[in-house]
């Protein structure tokens, strides 16, 4: 198994509190890895950190199998970073900004690039700082798929994009994937655009790295039971307790890593179970960040 | 890559180098502002035209000066406003796009240079000098050529530099400032002043505005 | 292949995203909307164009090779075999399982009872049920 990142007991702190802490990521190289979490969770934060853009206060880093900063520019050479807030010169028209990052990298497609500029309809004279916000995002997108990277690190690269925009920007995004085994690590707070596309998720709250599961066992084991007779006080459990409510005659609780089996476990503590209910992406997150932060007694 | 980075930061600063050549050219010329035969003209007419055309050519150290703080700051400008993150994430070594970044920024200082020789050489040309007098157009954009690079160079520095440098230059500076008020305050009569002491620190060989001084003249004797 | 069948994909159903698409492609086999021997879409484009993970269709398309229904050529792509008359008619019979399978559970959640459904179905269908 072979990670395209790895990073382990990673902290970071700017002023007297750590922004990061105890960060152990693991992703696999040739997935879609979604890393979800709150604003101000520290994303950002984390991918500077990735890309030797600031200086950790302990832990390793090794990206595509080198370490990071040690070897940067062999690593950025392989990687099509998409930054949260645009960074190009807004001087430079489109065709200028496309020769211009051309020349930094070796394996650069242009005619990939100019087959996605007329796919994505963006002119090539315009300036840069005339783009509206959807053509910026396409641009950078183009890019940085034209490099034909091993490994694309996208922070929220559809933040703010209307929704055409945004299935324009992840089709190309997913076409390229397609084409070849170039691993995504892409960080967003909307979890309904990652919960097709990705195959791993990583949530990250307060700094924290709360899970790192396959999308599928992530959704599948977020449930939300409804029983009767449930006892006040729970000892082990053969899954994750995250909440437990009471309304009325019955309790929903939910819990993570549920499989169907453990029913039996509610029958030998008394409790009936009436439904079982999957919960999708967005709640089964909310559920999971409720429980982090306050965690049940 | 260094074609790109020269054409990007051309697009950038062709405005301010236009306008740096215009002035570069005009300078030398301005110096001949009387023009026509000096050949057989009295000694004393000679003098003052002399005098006045050093005099103007006292503003050509000072376009050394302008040329190098405006390229020198302007090749920074573009990463400046976006923080950096776009260098940052490019696969060269830090080391590596600053040398970028300043080949490309000493490569246009060569049109100010240039437009330098030309108004000088045509300022020779239009003038007669009688005997004993020369004119010295190589040896004056050689001068302001180096005068450019070494201003240049100097403000590129400033111009990396991260906010924390940057304050404390201006620290220094208004350290020296306050010594000298403190000095004059104190009514010392020594005679003494912080900022004289380092003004000849920096224009004296070795200092390195050394180059600013001197002579400028184009003509001379 | 028309790219609308798969614009109900939902993320958000509890249905792993191969296998709704599997069952979609496996209803236009039935249907006929996809002829034996046509080609499905290729991984690249069907990702591309209903924006899932590439690797969720290639496991679609895995399922429907295993149960028959497609089979992958190397280099050409991926086609619909072709089914003779009683794998299509089981492949139906599995669907309109799935489809009462369905009226049932939505029945029993909206109160409804079998003897409410007996008579719609007679209306609606106009054939007396023993």
């Amino acid at each position: 198994m072979s990670y395209a990142i790895e990073t382990f007991d990673l902290a970071y702190r700017a002023g007297k509190h750590f922004e990061i802490r105890d960060l152990a990521l693991k992703v696999r190289e040739g997935s879609i890895y979604g890393f979800l979490g709150p604003n101000g969770s520290g994303k950002t934060t984390t991918i500077r950190l990735l890309l030797g853009m600031l200086k950790p206060v302990r832990g390793t880093i090794s990206v595509l199998g080198r370490k990071v900063p040690d070897e940067m520019a062999r690593i950025m050479a392989q990687t099509g970073y998409v930054p949260e807030r645009p960074h190009l010169y807004p001087y430079l028209t489109l065709e200028q900004a496309v020769r211009y990052h051309a020349a930094f990298y070796e394996g650069f497609d242009m005619a990939y690039a100019g087959e996605m500029r007329r796919t994505f309809g963006l002119p090539l004279d315009q300036k840069l700082s005339h783009l509206s916000k959807g053509e910026m995002g396409k641009l950078h997108m183009l890019l940085v798929l034209a490099q034909r990277p091993k490994l694309l690190v996208l922070d929220e690269p559809t933040d703010g994009l209307d929704p055409v925009v945004r299935r324009d920007v992840l089709s190309a995004l997913l076409d390229f994937c397609s084409q070849g085994s170039a691993t995504v690590f892409i960080s967003s707070h909307l979890v309904h655009e990652l919960e097709r596309i990705c195959d791993w998720v990583g949530v990250l709250d307060n700094g924290r790295l709360v899970v790192e599961l396959p999308m599928q066992s992530f959704k599948n084991g977020i449930k939300r039971i409804r029983l009767s007779g449930a006892p006040s006080l729970v000892g082990d459990t053969p899954f994750v307790v995250l909440q437990r409510e009471t309304t009325g005659a019955e309790q929903v609780w939910v819990v993570r890593g549920w499989q169907p089996p453990m029913a039996q476990w509610f029958q030998g503590v008394g409790a009936s179970v009436r439904e079982v209910v999957d919960l999708d992406l967005e709640e089964g997150f909310v559920e999971l960040l409720r429980s982090s932060r306050a965690p049940v007694s | 890559m260094f074609k790109e980075v020269l054409k990007a930061q051309w697009l950038a600063a062709r405005l301010p180098v236009v306008l740096l050549a215009v002035l570069a050219f005009a300078l030398p010329l301005l110096t001949v502002t009387y023009g026509g035969s000096l050949e057989n003209a009295p000694t004393e007419q000679v003098a003052q035209w002399l005098f006045a055309a050093q005099r103007i050519g006292l503003l050509i150290p000072g376009l050394a000066l302008l040329v190098g703080l405006l390229l020198g700051i302007g090749a920074w400008a573009p990463d400046h406003l976006g923080k950096h993150v776009y260098a940052l994430a490019l696969p060269v070594p830090r080391s590596m796009y600053v040398m970028l970044r300043f080949a490309a920024g000493a490569t246009l200082l060569a049109v100010p240079v240039v437009s330098v020789g030309i108004g000088a050489l045509i300022a020779t040309l239009s003038v007669s000098l009688p005997s004993g007098l020369h004119a010295y157009p190589v040896q004056l954009t050689v001068r302001f050529a180096l005068a450019a690079l070494v201003c240049y160079a100097i403000f590129f520095a400033i111009s990396i530099a991260t906010r924390r440098a940057a304050l404390a230059v201006l620290g220094v500076i208004c350290g020296i400032v306050l010594a000298d008020v403190l000095i004059s305050s104190l009514n010392l009569r020594t005679g003494m002043s912080v900022a004289a002491w380092v003004f000849n620190l920096l224009t004296t060989w070795p200092g390195p505005l050394a180059i600013l001084m001197g002579r400028w003249a184009l003509f001379d004797v | 292949m028309n790219g609308d069948v798969f614009r109900q994909i939902d993320p958000r159903s509890s249905i792993p995203l191969y296998v709704q698409i599997a069952d979609r492609i496996r209803i236009a086999v039935a249907t006929g909307d996809m002829p034996p021997g046509g080609a499905l879409p290729s991984v690249r484009h069907l990702a591309s164009q209903i924006r899932v993970n590439p690797a969720t269709v290639v496991q679609a398309y895995r399922e429907l090779e295993e149960a028959g229904v497609v089979e992958s050529r190397q280099g050409a792509g991926t086609f619909v075999r072709e089914l003779g008359e009683p794998k299509r008619e089981a492949e139906r019979q599995r669907l309109a399982r799935r489809l009462v399978r369905q009226l049932l559970q939505e029945a029993a959640a909206l109160g409804v009872t079998r003897e409410d459904l007996e008579e719609a179905l007679r209306v609606e269908m106009k054939v007396k049920l023993a």
